[in-house]
């Protein structure tokens, strides 16, 4: 990529958006803030184009350049340089932004295909996940995140790119909750398949319950994913599992995904969680008798041992 | 299309494109794009209604967006005259957190159009060009100290001035006319001059209150009266032959309201001075 670089005035408009920049939502608020501030102290980093024809194109700060129209500013400072290809421009887009600011996922997300079909061509192969992290500068787990959103149907991208152009505090359906969501029911999927077809449909259940306040909290899909994965510990049966997946996934039901974990599969998860928590503290008291250091343990803690022991005690004499 | 200063907002300029195709039959609508090199504010749409007028339209989130606030008396001063709606959604102009904005907005001379979520467009309240805008507090300051029905008859006088500033001036000098009438019946009352005087045209009916002795000091503000009834009653429409025009007829409308006010005042005065007092 050539790198050098001339520092220009240039008419705003003049210069044109590069319709690869991944990022798609430009906020009111956001965007206020930052005209207002250059209202005051006009652009202080110049904004990156390249020549395209009679006009120029830009690469980096779309943001300087639209509150520079809207102020109607006759020239902008513009480092021009030489014109990039197609896929130098879309790195260079993750590379100048992604790096530097929070990208909405969705934003990330919408260019990353993109960015798959010219490696593909180029290199005449698929790039794998590393790959691709080092070319985008993106970790792997945010790659794999956003591959989540690209697998969405284009119905539900809608809903979500008219979500993100809305202010932040009135977000409803944000793209944590569609990654949670895709998350859980890939999980669901996988182990009861009978689910795939039905997919946009309980999309639909669910966001709607999400709404309507029946799923209280995005994090409430981590339960969905435990209820089938509990399928893979033979602690429900496939059968009890989806009984209470149908409830959730019905439109009718009042049923959230915290009351069909609850049902199902709650207890369970909090056994193992015990289950850990005594093999530590068990390593521990077993560390403690083998160095001797009984003597030393605080009155507190060995009051809570007592404790301790009395309900177990109780708990293994019902046991009998 | 050209790129606003945010994304999102397609149902809000396509719904102010709807309300302005109505009212204005279907202009040509310049979408972000500058009006004047000289006016540093590229609106979100404006059209030029007359060659003389441009109505602009700036969409946003809020109903005061920080662009109107930061050119407000830019535009004011500019010499062309250009009235300036803020399209806003309407859920955000229903919030109670967002009236005082709405109300700042009604008060610095813009107009507010709201769209729903089905994109249907509604005016809250319309403006005149900026170049003819009195602001509240000018108002009342100039209101000061007059009656309070004369306040309250004035006040109908300037909201119909801020909707269209013509039919607000001729207000003013009709309740100069109402005042006139007054006067006539005070002097007939205190037998200065003949019953008839009241019921004659207001040209006559002010040269006669003039021709009364007992109105001699107060000659000058009849004089004002008479001189500002003649030319704000029935104002010309001329059409401005070029901006230049256009700008001087916009403002002549400002300078003809506030100067309405004045010759109410001193009419007012006057007419006291010689034991007369008005009454609308």
């Amino acid at each position: 990529m050539p790198v050098s670089q001339k520092l220009q005035q240039i008419s705003p408009v003049d210069i044109r958006a590069n319709p690869e920049n991944p990022r798609l939502v430009f906020r009111h608020g956001e965007m206020e803030n930052l005209m207002v501030s250059i209202a005051k102290h006009g652009v202080q980093v110049p904004i990156t184009i390249y020549r395209e024809g009679k006009h120029y194109r830009l690469l980096d700060g779309e943001r300087r350049w639209r509150c520079a129209r809207k102020l109607n500013l006759p020239l902008i400072p513009a480092l021009v340089q030489a014109k990039p290809t197609e896929l130098q421009n879309l790195l260079l887009m993750y590379n100048i932004h992604a790096l530097r600011e929070q990208w909405d996922y969705f934003t990330i997300a919408s260019k990353l295909r993109r960015i798959i079909d010219l490696f593909t061509t180029e290199q005449g192969r698929a790039p794998n996940e590393v790959e691709l992290s080092e070319a985008t500068g993106l970790t792997r787990g945010q790659i794999r995140r956003c591959r989540l959103l690209l697998d969405l149907p284009e119905r539900f991208t809608e809903l979500l790119l008219a979500e993100l152009e809305l202010p932040k505090p009135r977000q409803k359906l944000s793209e944590d909750l569609f990654i949670e969501m895709e998350r859980a029911l890939k999980a669901v999927s996988r182990r009861m398949p009978s689910y795939r077809p039905r997919l946009d449909g309980i999309r639909d259940t669910l966001i709607d319950k999400y709404r309507a306040g029946t799923i209280a909290s995005i994090t409430d899909f981590r339960q969905l994913a435990k209820i089938a994965t509990a399928t893979d510990k033979e602690a429900v049966t496939t059968k009890e599992a989806q009984r209470a997946l149908d409830r959730v996934f019905d439109p009718r039901s009042n049923e959230g995904i915290r009351e069909a974990y609850e049902s199902t599969v709650e207890f369970m998860y909090d056994e193992q969680k015990a289950a850990r928590q005594v093999t530590v503290l068990v390593e521990y008291i077993n560390g403690v008798i083998e160095t001797d250091s009984a003597n030393e343990l605080d009155a507190e803690f060995l009051e809570e041992l007592r404790n301790l022991m009395r309900a177990l005690r109780k708990l293994l004499a019902s046991d009998r | 299309m050209n790129s606003g200063l945010a994304t999102g907002d397609a149902l809000l300029i396509d719904g102010a494109k709807g309300f302005f195709d109505s009212q204005f039959a279907d202009p040509a609508v310049h979408t972000n794009e500058a009006i004047d090199d000289r006016l540093l504010w590229t609106p979100s749409m404006y059209f030029r209604a007359t060659h003389h007028l441009v109505v602009a339209a700036e969409v946003s989130e809020t109903p005061y967006p920080a662009i109107l606030r930061l050119r407000h008396a830019e535009v004011m001063a500019f010499q062309e005259p250009i009235a300036v709606y803020c399209v806003c959604p309407e859920d955000v102009y229903l919030r109670k957190e967002s009236q005082p904005d709405v109300r700042l907005l009604r008060a610095h001379g813009y107009g507010l159009i709201t769209v729903d979520a089905e994109g249907n467009a509604t005016k809250r309240h319309g403006c005149i060009p900026l170049i003819q805008f009195i602001t509240d507090t000018d108002f009342q300051q100039q209101i000061d100290g007059l009656p309070k029905k004369w306040r309250a008859r004035l006040s109908e006088s300037y909201e119909k001035y801020l909707v269209n500033a013509v039919s607000g001036v001729q207000d003013v000098s009709e309740v100069l006319e109402g005042l006139a009438l007054s006067a006539a019946k005070g002097a007939a009352r205190k037998r200065w001059a003949t019953a008839s005087l009241a019921s004659q045209g207001l040209a006559d009916m002010l040269d006669g209150l003039s021709g009364i002795p007992e109105c001699k000091s107060a000659r000058a503000a009849i004089g004002g009266v008479r001189s500002y009834v003649k030319q704000y009653r029935n104002p010309s429409h001329h059409y401005p032959r070029n901006k230049k025009e256009a700008v001087k007829k916009y403002r002549g409308a400002q300078h003809g309201f506030r100067d309405g006010i004045r010759q109410i005042h001193s009419f007012r005065a006057a007419m006291a001075g010689i034991g007369l007092n008005l009454s609308l």
